[in-house]
C-alpha cells in the first residue's frame, strides 16, 4: 500500500495517492483520534480535518519517513490541537482528564450486565497515556506493534501501559463488584 | 485476592513464555484467589474486545466529509493554464525582441518579409498582455 502510494506520489498523481492513502488509512486515523480524544463525535470531526490536512500537505511529503509515521504523526498533532481547543473553550477543564470519554462513555453501548461494572466509566477513568494505549489495544485488534507506532511510542513502553491500564481496571472492577456484593 | 508472586504474571498472562505459562496454570488449579483475579482479567478482556474491537471509519465518511474532501480535491486541481500562459508570455518575449530587431536593424540585414515581421509585433503585443494579466493574477 505505502509503495503505491509513494510511486503516485513520485509521479504527481496526488489524487490517485490520496484515495489510496484514504483506503488504507482512514479507520486507523480515527481509531487514534477516538483514543486521543475520547469522544466518538469529535473524534470523527477530527478525522476530517486529519484527512483534510494530509490532503493539502501531500506535495510536501519528502519520503523522510514512512507513509504511515507521516500520516499519524499529523493525526496526533492535530487531536492534540483539537484537545487543546476544547480545554481553552472551557469544555473541559485541564485538572480533569478523560472528560470528554466520560461524557462519550454515556453513548457507548455496553455488554455489561444489570449490576455489572461500568467499563467505558472506568476506561474514561483511567490516566490519559493508559487510556489511549488500551483503546487503540482493542481497536488495532490487539497488536501491540500498531499501538506504538500509532502512537510513536516505543514498544516496551506499550506493554507498560497497558499492564498498568489492565492492573488498574482489575481493581476497579473488583471495588466495585464488592460495592456491589456488600449492598 | 491474587497472590503477590503471580499477579503481575496474570496480568501479562497471554505474553507469557510457555515455560512460565505453565507455572502459573498449576498455581492457578490450586488457588482460588488467583483464578477469581484471572476470570476478572478474562472478563475485561472480553467486554474491551467487544466494546472497541469493531470501531470502523463508516460514519467519518458521510457523504459531508466526502463533499469536502471532493471540494478539496477540486481546489487542488492541478492546471495547465499557468503553463499555457508561461508559453504564451515567452512566445511574446520572443515577438517583442523580433520587433526591437525589426525596429533597430536595417531592413537589408533582416531580409524578411514585412508580413512576417507584422505577425511578430503583433504576437509581441498579445504576449505582453497576457503577461500583465498573468502578473496581475499571481499577485491577487
Amino acid at each position: 500500500m505505502d509503495e503505491q502510494i509513494r510511486a503516485r506520489l513520485d509521479q504527481k498523481q496526488y489524487a490517485e495517492a490520496f484515495k489510496l492513502l484514504l483506503s488504507g488509512y482512514d479507520g486507523k486515523v480515527l481509531h487514534l483520534a477516538y483514543s486521543i480524544l475520547g469522544n466518538r463525535a469529535l473524534a470523527e470531526d477530527s478525522t476530517q480535518d486529519i484527512l483534510v490536512r494530509i490532503w493539502r500537505a501531500l506535495p510536501a511529503y519528502r519520503g523522510q519517513s514512512s507513509i504511515s509515521t507521516w500520516v499519524f504523526a499529523i493525526a496526533r498533532n492535530t487531536c492534540l490541537t483539537a484537545l487543546r481547543r476544547q480545554r481553552k473553550s472551557g469544555m473541559v477543564s485541564l485538572e480533569q482528564p478523560g472528560v470528554l470519554l466520560k461524557v462519550d462513555s454515556q453513548s457507548v453501548p455496553t455488554t455489561r450486565e444489570p449490576g455489572g461494572p461500568d467499563l467505558p466509566r472506568l476506561v474514561a477513568q483511567l490516566p490519559e497515556k493508559y487510556r489511549q494505549v488500551i483503546l487503540l489495544f482493542y481497536m488495532e485488534e490487539k497488536s501491540y506493534e500498531e499501538v506504538a507506532h500509532l502512537l510513536g511510542l516505543p514498544m516496551g513502553t506499550v506493554k507498560t501501559y497497558l499492564h498498568r491500564a489492565r492492573k488498574a481496571l482489575a481493581a476497579a472492577v473488583m471495588e466495585a463488584n464488592m460495592e456491589e456484593g456488600g449492598r | 485476592m491474587a497472590c503477590a508472586e503471580f499477579e503481575e504474571l496474570l496480568i501479562d498472562y497471554h505474553d507469557l513464555p510457555f515455560p512460565e505459562r505453565t507455572r502459573v496454570d498449576s498455581h492457578l488449579a490450586g488457588c482460588s484467589g488467583c483464578r477469581e483475579y484471572m476470570s476478572i482479567l478474562r472478563q475485561l478482556d472480553n467486554e474491551l474486545t467487544a466494546l472497541y474491537s469493531g470501531m470502523t471509519a463508516h460514519r467519518a465518511l458521510q457523504p459531508r466529509f466526502r463533499s469536502r474532501i471532493a471540494a478539496e480535491t477540486r481546489l487542488a486541481r492541478l492546471s495547465y493554464l499557468p503553463e499555457i500562459l508561461d508559453f504564451i508570455g515567452g512566445a511574446g518575449i520572443v515577438a517583442i525582441v523580433s520587433s526591437l530587431a525589426w525596429m533597430l536593424l536595417p531592413r537589408e540585414a533582416l531580409a524578411l518579409p514585412d508580413d512576417l515581421l507584422l505577425a511578430c509585433a503583433s504576437l509581441a503585443l498579445a504576449g505582453a498582455t497576457w503577461a500583465g494579466v498573468r502578473a496581475y493574477a499571481d499577485l491577487k
